[in-house]
């Protein structure tokens, strides 16, 4: 026993080498355009882990990632856009007639500003919209529908309010950062790299949190909230928390996107892209961050494949996937790499204390 | 609480109807401390409902519900209640399946109940060896590192009794806790709640008879929503209203 | 302001009032009964639409002289159809995800997607118009600028039709007991030697039939395409909550009021920032009352 325990535990240890050490390798093997691919899948990653921590761990399954997303993805873009039009104002608010910079686009001009709002944006929505729908006890697939809705209303904000968000287009057209290139090869590995940072330290924070008592309530929220308010908790603290936890992956997600796509337009995080995040962490395994990840990069580098090939085959695909993966393998992925172990491990259990089936 | 006072929980007036129907009509209904209550009745009678509202899952109509006869419950939510020491126990059996049945007590472990404590406090030995001492008393020790969701059926009601156990309730409910037991299981459940009343008070809902006569002291019978009789085993028993409406029924395995 | 215009708009109101409460319905019965969400409910409203468009077609290539009927034709198949498949999803997904609502949810977006996409591929991407029988066409006028146009009527009638027949159905048929029997109690109906498994899928067949004759009434009012049931899905959605669950009086009602502010919102603002107003409104009409407006105090 345990040997076996040792085992898996190196086992672990060295399937995070591989793969971290895979990451660290890219640069060098990769061509740029496969790395830049690269680099969104690791952001969409990130993504991935916090519907992990909100969706497996404590059952809340928002449909409206993509506002979190798309909040700090348009955070740090507000700030590229203005360093790139200096003195100017940017060129779609001309367009759209606007004489004067916005007020609330003013302190994006400082990067610290805009960086902290990568963060603060999508937390403070999140712990807003948890506060108050939790409090109500709207879960489930209330929260769902309504977070659906919500990513709904803000994509036709952002479409509707051209002069501020770009509308349509969204925020395009920005080439520097801190006065350097950001398309040539060495922003773009620096940027590579801090998106692998980034991926490595929140993977580590999402599995600290889920080892400490925290996740175990977690656990406990998902499965028996009722019990747990009986115990002397308020499960909707924990659920707001969790929540506001997952919206700040997905900000910083957004962040590090944009930095590598060039662009932020509302089709990048409207009702579709927000529930196909959901997919990736369902195939993945919902209750494993690292299964999270590999099913973030399994589903975009699938994607990107066949939609460059046949665009139409995709959405079957991504439709089938769906299907499948929800039918026959609800942990994900993940669970073929644990499963056989622990179930096995159950039964042998259960066959030896003559436990009565359950 | 410097003053003695009698009453545990003290409950006067109380009213719930839902749509309509009244479950609890008018119902008046004290316990002591240190006394153990069985409440009694036939379905529909009140009695889950009567337990809902003392531990904040349902809110009344009207009527007051206090505890150490001065704080209002009926004003509280389901954790607020929790934490001043009254502890609820399912009909079914109400645990976490997917963690440990050492994780499933050290979660219901009274400290680190707040967002802060559950992220940054660790268990330390001494709880860890209250967490054993309860595993021992609900003789789950041997399996505490197996998944809840893998005991049987008593075994998870022992454990549901063990996490509530270790908050050291000063009031403890249990709606029937030895529903779908086997007559061995009973009897141990019997012996498990015989141990941990000392020092504290329970309020127990059970339909079966020679459970009830095992373990109570005094029994309560709800009717309607309303208080029928209320007195020890034998005074219930021989009751003509009750024998007409409740237990008529069970005469035969009365006997 | 301009009453004409405006009284025009409510009565257009009643349009969308009536499709959405003819697509919530079917999805209310489906989630009081089984706590299931379809999000492909769209699609299959679509698979409605679509069904009308063939048949319209049909109709004026081979049956010309019966042209000014093919419409009832149409809601019957698309009825039918969309049953017929809701009764093919229930059977082979559905089923087996009974409890995890949540996965539900999921599966069915992937459904979705492959409907949607077999929409592009056999229908193409434009959205496509379905030619109105002649009887249909034209207006009954109140005044000068406040007109009743005759498909609208039609829709209006419809839909009283639909709502007066499931009425009927859930409480004065066999299947529609059974149907609210499961609905109150799962176990109970179950020991009673209800068979749970076939009242789920006549209802969910219902239900899917119920989003096959609003698709059909929405061709009456305008061009449809592959994702036009993806427009309605989160507005169906809003209705059935709003409406609370279990409550066929409370559908109508929240149907009716959506449909409503969203149409009156439209007047005063653009058809977007309507959109907009209509789900936040909803979105805080339910921090008010969580279990939607119309729902029952129950025991838990």
């Amino acid at each position: 026993m345990r040997k076996f325990q040792f085992n898996k535990k190196w086992l672990n240890l060295s399937f995070y080498l591989l793969f971290f050490g895979s990451l660290v390798v890219f640069p060098f093997i990769l061509s740029d355009f496969r790395l830049n691919l690269v680099g969104k899948f690791l952001a969409f990653s990130i993504v991935a882990m916090g519907i992990s921590l909100s969706w497996g761990y404590t059952g809340i399954l928002s449909l409206g990632q993509g506002i979190f997303f798309g909040l700090g993805a348009y955070a740090m873009a507000m700030y590229l856009k203005l360093e790139a039009s200096g003195a100017d104002l940017p060129d779609f608010m001309f367009w759209n007639g606007l004489t004067a910079l916005p007020w609330f686009w003013k302190p994006f001009k400082n990067p610290l500003f805009a960086f902290s709002m990568v963060i603060i944006l999508p937390l403070c929505l999140a712990l807003l919209i948890g506060f108050v729908t939790f409090k109500r006890r709207i879960s489930g697939v209330y929260f769902s529908l309504i977070s659906q809705a919500l990513t709904l209303v803000f994509f036709i904000l952002f479409i509707g309010q051209q002069g501020y968000t770009g509308g349509t287009n969204g925020i395009t057209d920005f080439s520097t950062i801190f006065g350097y290139r950001l398309f040539s090869r060495t922003s773009q590995h620096v940027i590579y790299y801090l998106t692998v940072l980034f991926l490595f330290v929140l993977l580590l924070l999402g599995q600290w949190l889920v080892n400490r008592q925290f996740g175990k309530i977690l656990i406990a929220i998902r499965d028996r909230e009722n019990r747990v308010r009986f115990s002397g908790y308020n499960p909707d603290n924990f659920k707001t928390i969790i929540f506001g936890i997952s919206a700040v992956y997905a900000g910083i997600a957004g962040a590090l996107f944009v930095l590598q796509e060039g662009l932020i337009s509302p089709s990048i995080f409207g009702v579709v892209p927000s529930i196909e995040m959901v997919i990736w962490t369902a195939i993945g395994g919902r209750t494993s961050l690292i299964g999270a990840v590999i099913g973030a990069l399994l589903v975009n580098t699938a994607k990107s494949l066949l939609s460059e090939n046949f665009p139409e085959i995709w959405l079957y695909f991504l439709g089938l996937l769906f299907i499948i993966v929800v039918r026959f393998l609800p942990e994900g992925l993940a669970s073929l790499f644990t499963k056989p172990f622990s179930s096995n491990l159950l039964k042998r259990q259960k066959l030896s204390m003559g436990v009565k089936h359950v | 609480m410097s003053e003695q006072v009698k009453h545990i929980l003290y409950i006067e007036g109380l009213t719930v109807s839902f749509d309509g129907f009244k479950a609890l009509d008018d119902l008046s209904f004290y316990v002591e401390e240190n006394e153990l209550r069985v409440v009694i009745g036939p379905n529909g009678a009140g009695k889950s409902t009567l337990l809902d509202v003392i531990c904040g899952k349902t809110k009344p109509e009207k009527g007051k519900v206090l505890f150490y006869e001065k704080i209002d419950l009926t004003k509280m939510k389901e954790h607020e209640i929790a934490r001043l020491g009254i502890g609820r126990k399912f009909q079914t059996p109400s645990v976490y399946e997917d963690l440990t049945v050492f994780e499933n007590l050290a979660i219901s472990y009274p400290k680190r109940k707040t967002v802060f404590n559950a992220v940054f406090s660790r268990l330390s030995a001494q709880d860890k060896e209250k967490i054993e001492k309860v595993l021992e008393s609900i003789g789950l020790i041997d399996k505490m590192h197996f998944k809840a969701g893998l005991l049987s059926h008593g075994e998870k009601q022992w454990l549901e009794i063990g996490m509530i156990l270790i908050q050291d309730p000063k009031l403890i409910l249990l709606d029937e806790p030895v529903a779908g037991m086997s007559a061995k299981e009973r009897e141990k459940t019997v012996g498990l709640l015989k141990k941990i009343a000392p020092g504290r008070s329970l309020v127990v809902i059970e339909h079966d008879m020679e459970f009830v006569k095992n373990i109570a002291q005094r029994v309560t019978v709800l009717h309607q929503g309303k208080v029928l009789c209320e007195g020890s085993v034998q005074r219930v028993h021989n009751d003509p209203k009750v024998q007409e409406v409740y237990l008529g029924g069970y005469k035969v395995a009365a006997n | 302001m301009d009453t004409g215009v405006l009284l025009t708009q409510v009565f257009n109101g009643l349009s969308l009032f009536s499709i959405l409460l003819l697509m919530a319905l079917g999805l209310a019965i489906i989630f009081g009964l089984m706590g299931v969400i379809n999000l492909a409910h769209g699609e299959f409203m679509m698979i409605g639409a679509y069904t009308t468009y063939v048949i319209e077609i049909f109709f004026s290539k081979y049956v010309n002289g019966a042209f000014s009927m093919y419409i009832f034709v149409a809601l019957i198949s698309s009825f039918f159809l969309t049953a017929f498949i809701g009764f093919l999803t229930e059977k082979t997904l559905i089923q087996h995800l009974y409890k995890r609502p949540l996965d539900t949810l999921l599966a069915t977006w992937g459904l979705s997607l492959i409907l949607q996409q077999s929409f592009r591929n056999i229908f193409g991407a434009n959205n496509v118009n379905v030619d109105m029988p002649k009887w249909l066409i034209g207006s009954f006028a109140i005044s000068q600028d406040f007109n009743l146009p005759y498909n609208r009527i039609f829709i209006l009638l419809l839909a009283i039709l639909c709502v007066g027949g499931i009425t009927l159905f859930l409480f004065k048929t066999r299947w529609g007991l059974r149907i609210r029997a499961v609905t109150q109690n799962r176990n109970m109906s179950s020991a009673l030697g209800i068979n749970t498994r076939k009242v789920d899928s006549v209802a969910f067949a219902l239900g899917s039939g119920l989003a096959g004759i609003a698709g059909s009434a929405l061709t009456m009012i305008g061009s449809v395409g592959p994702s036009t049931g993806q427009n309605y899905i989160v507005d169906s959605f809003m209705v059935v909550i709003l409406g609370g669950i279990k409550s066929l009086l409370g559908t109508i009602l929240s149907a009716f009021t959506i449909g409503e502010i969203q149409s009156v919102a439209e007047f005063f603002s653009s058809s977007s920032m309507a959109k907009v107003i209509t789900l936040v409104g909803i979105i805080i009409l339910l921090q008010i009352r969580p279990k939607g407006l119309f729902s029952m105090r129950v025991r838990a």
